[in-house]
């Protein structure tokens, strides 16, 4: 349980889905900050507006009515210089913003208190540029926030004030409304994009079941989907593609692996049965002495063997230096000719070099006399006794020469030949072994002469020519 | 017994034979898995010994061949190749069994030995008739608490009579149990190592145990 979980936060499924819900909230929270602050401005000006439409109207009608406020002498009408103003300014105050409080000076002396202002004095200190008659101030009137509006105009000055309890109460509303939807937005959203994106990964989910089920054993199984031409469908053909490419190289590891074991197994076999045999019961000595030098014989199979195993894993993991130098052909055959010679001896075999090219080929000598000699050897082991082994130089063109060897004998069948390139590939009939190959010469050959950027070709007329040739670049 | 090797290591073959020629047996070699069908339909052999990748047919088919003919001969295949699937398609094609290589030469000598035993009624390593005992492990022969000392072909001939006690043994049917291939079977070889062995199993005051039946060939009677 605590696993799923585990395995469930570490999801992509979930963390895109934070990512993205965060994401949204703080957007969201933004956008409530931009519209809180949008709003409070706008609300300011708009009463802003008021105040000054108010101040201002006060103004015209007390600057209209030339009232003598510094000879004001009470009569039945009038008791004081309040109520000249308040008749004044009736109409005005009475039908405009209400509830605002209104404090008008003259000469620095306090005329008129609106009866709301309960003796507060809204005069405030601070001056005014010539450029604005207003002046704004936000102030407090018995712990209640006020908007105040200041107008100077000769004599007078005009002050309105008007509670912002309203914007603020506005603001509030806002800022709990806001408060209240985020986390519900919060969680709808995690909730909307655990969905979409659940049904975007359910094809990952798919991809991952099936790569747990490829092993080894069943690589020729395929993921599906490879039809759709988005991201995942791609991935899948990608995948796929990948996964055919390793079981090529496991078969061909498998392949060559068994090869080698049987390969080895058979010298094996042949020591372990001699040797049990022999050890059976007593023999003469003459047997034991068979039995030694067949055992000596196997263990310097094994060795070939091992030797050239772990010269093409060289090749494969190009572990080999290839030191190329300039050979002048001719007497590089006719030397090989001569060291090999002796290896004709018991079958009557003649070995004849015939070579006159004048011609120089940058390689590596010691690969390429190892290359000429596996094929030599192949010549000699499947050429008729009493025969010849030819080995040629021709100059095909200006830069390229044909090195070839060529026996007469039984020959390669015409659909043998295309693998006999291949690792342990021997021709069946020369299975038996009397020729004592272990079926790695020709790929060796085949490495080196790749190495260089050569080609070789096999030639075979049944019963009577075969023919290996390499095709290399040679100085011009 | 006579075996049949198909085996295109000349060396391996070579040491089976050797080894089985000192347990007594006959042995045939064939190089190829043509030879092999060719040797296993003309010739009668007790057991098949059968390397799998042989030229020219590998043996599973040869071993189904051979089947197909109607050849019933327990069927041992011998091969480097050791996965599972191998030695079940081995086993499906019509083997009786199944060996790797490198293997011990007792191993294969048991396992011959099993298959050999297939065929039998009893199931022990011992063949006996009335008091006479052959113990095929240590190729030792009692009678009476008399040890019995053979020549190999006289054990073969005394074996194989034994394992058809009760039954009659053509001549022929000796010859070709008992030598290899390259045995002239127009001599009158058997009868002389029958009246060796009568004269070695039999003592004075014993039963005579291997009957001549006129003009067929002999019969090992088991009577108690």
């Amino acid at each position: 349980m605590l696993g799923n979980l585990k395995h469930f936060i570490s999801s992509t499924r979930f963390k895109s889905t934070l990512w993205y819900s965060s994401l949204f909230l703080v957007l969201e929270i933004l956008l409530g900050i931009f519209i809180y602050f949008y709003l409070y401005g706008t609300m300011l000006d708009n009463l802003d507006y008021g105040l000054k439409t108010q101040a201002k109207a006060i103004l015209r009608l007390v600057s209209e009515k030339h009232m003598d406020i510094e000879h004001f002498v009470p009569d039945s009408v009038y008791a004081a210089p309040e109520d000249l103003v308040w008749d004044v300014i009736y109409n005005e105050v009475a039908f405009n913003l209400r509830n605002s409080f209104i404090q008008i000076n003259y000469k620095n002396r306090n005329i008129f208190s609106s009866d709301n202002l309960n003796d507060v004095n809204l005069a405030f200190p601070r001056r005014i540029s010539a450029v604005n008659l207003f002046d704004f101030s936000d102030t407090t009137l018995s712990t209640k926030p006020i908007r105040c509006v200041k107008l100077v105009s000769g004599d007078y000055k005009i002050y309105v004030a008007f509670p912002i309890q309203n914007i603020d109460q506005t603001l509030n509303s806002l800022v709990h409304i806001f408060i209240i939807l985020a986390p519900i937005f919060f969680f709808v959203s995690i909730i909307g994009g655990s969905v979409i994106s659940a049904k975007a990964l359910s094809r990952i989910d798919a991809i991952i079941k099936k790569t747990e089920e490829i092993t080894a054993q069943n690589l020729d199984e395929k993921i599906s989907g490879e039809k759709y031409s988005d991201e995942y469908g791609r991935l899948v053909k990608k995948m796929n593609e990948m996964i055919s490419r390793i079981k090529t190289s496991i078969d061909y590891m498998n392949q060559f692996s068994i090869s080698a074991a049987h390969e080895l197994k058979t010298p094996l076999t042949i020591l372990r049965g001699e040797t049990e045999i022999a050890l059976k019961s007593p023999k003469t000595p003459e047997d034991y002495i068979e039995v030694l030098k067949s055992n000596y014989e196997e263990t310097i199979r094994l060795t070939k063997i091992i030797d050239n195993l772990f010269f093409i894993s060289k090749i494969d993991h190009s572990l080999i230096d290839i030191k190329k130098e300039k050979v002048v052909i001719d007497s590089f055959l006719a030397g090989i000719g001569d060291n090999l010679k002796i290896l004709g001896v018991e079958k009557k075999i003649k070995l004849v070099v015939d070579s006159h090219t004048h011609s120089i080929v940058e390689m590596d000598k010691e690969l390429m006399t190892q290359a000429l000699s596996n094929l030599v050897d192949n010549a000699i082991k499947y050429g008729d006794e009493n025969n010849v082994v030819l080995i040629k130089a021709v100059n095909c063109d200006i830069n390229k020469i044909k090195i070839s060897v060529a026996n007469k004998g039984e020959g390669i069948p015409q659909d043998a030949i295309p693998k006999i390139f291949d690792r342990f590939y021997r021709v069946e009939s020369s299975r038996n072994r009397k020729t004592g190959g272990v079926g790695l010469g020709l790929s060796v050959v085949k490495a080196i002469v790749g190495w260089h950027g050569a080609e070789i070709f096999a030639n075979s007329i049944p019963n009577s020519e075969t023919e290996f040739s390499i095709i290399l670049n040679k100085e011009s | 017994m006579r075996i049949l090797i198909i085996e295109d290591e000349k060396k391996v073959a070579s040491f089976i034979k050797k080894g089985l020629e000192e347990e007594y047996f006959a042995a045939d070699i064939a190089y190829d898995g043509r030879e092999g069908l060719k040797f296993a339909t003309s010739e009668e052999y007790d057991v098949i010994i059968m390397d799998v990748m042989l030229p020219y047919m590998d043996g599973f088919t040869l071993v189904k061949e051979i089947r197909k003919q109607n050849i019933l001969t327990p069927v041992l295949m011998l091969t480097v190749k050791d996965s599972i699937k191998d030695r079940v398609e081995g086993l499906d094609s019509g083997a009786d069994d199944y060996l790797t290589k490198p293997f011990a030469f007792e191993e294969l000598i048991a396992r011959l030995r099993a298959l050999l035993r297939r065929n039998e009624s009893s199931k022990t390593s011992k063949l006996i008739a009335g008091d006479l005992v052959i113990d095929l492990l240590s190729h030792k022969i009692t009678r009476n608490v008399r040890d019995i000392i053979l020549t190999p072909k006289e054990y073969a001939i005394l074996e194989y009579l034994m394992r058809n006690r009760d039954k009659v043994v053509s001549r022929t049917k000796l010859i070709e149990h008992v030598y290899d291939y390259h045995f002239d079977t127009e001599t009158n070889i058997i009868d002389v190592y029958i009246n060796k062995l009568r004269s070695k199993i039999d003592g004075p005051e014993e039963k005579p145990l291997i009957n001549t039946i006129r003009g067929v060939g002999y019969m090992l009677k088991d009577d108690s």
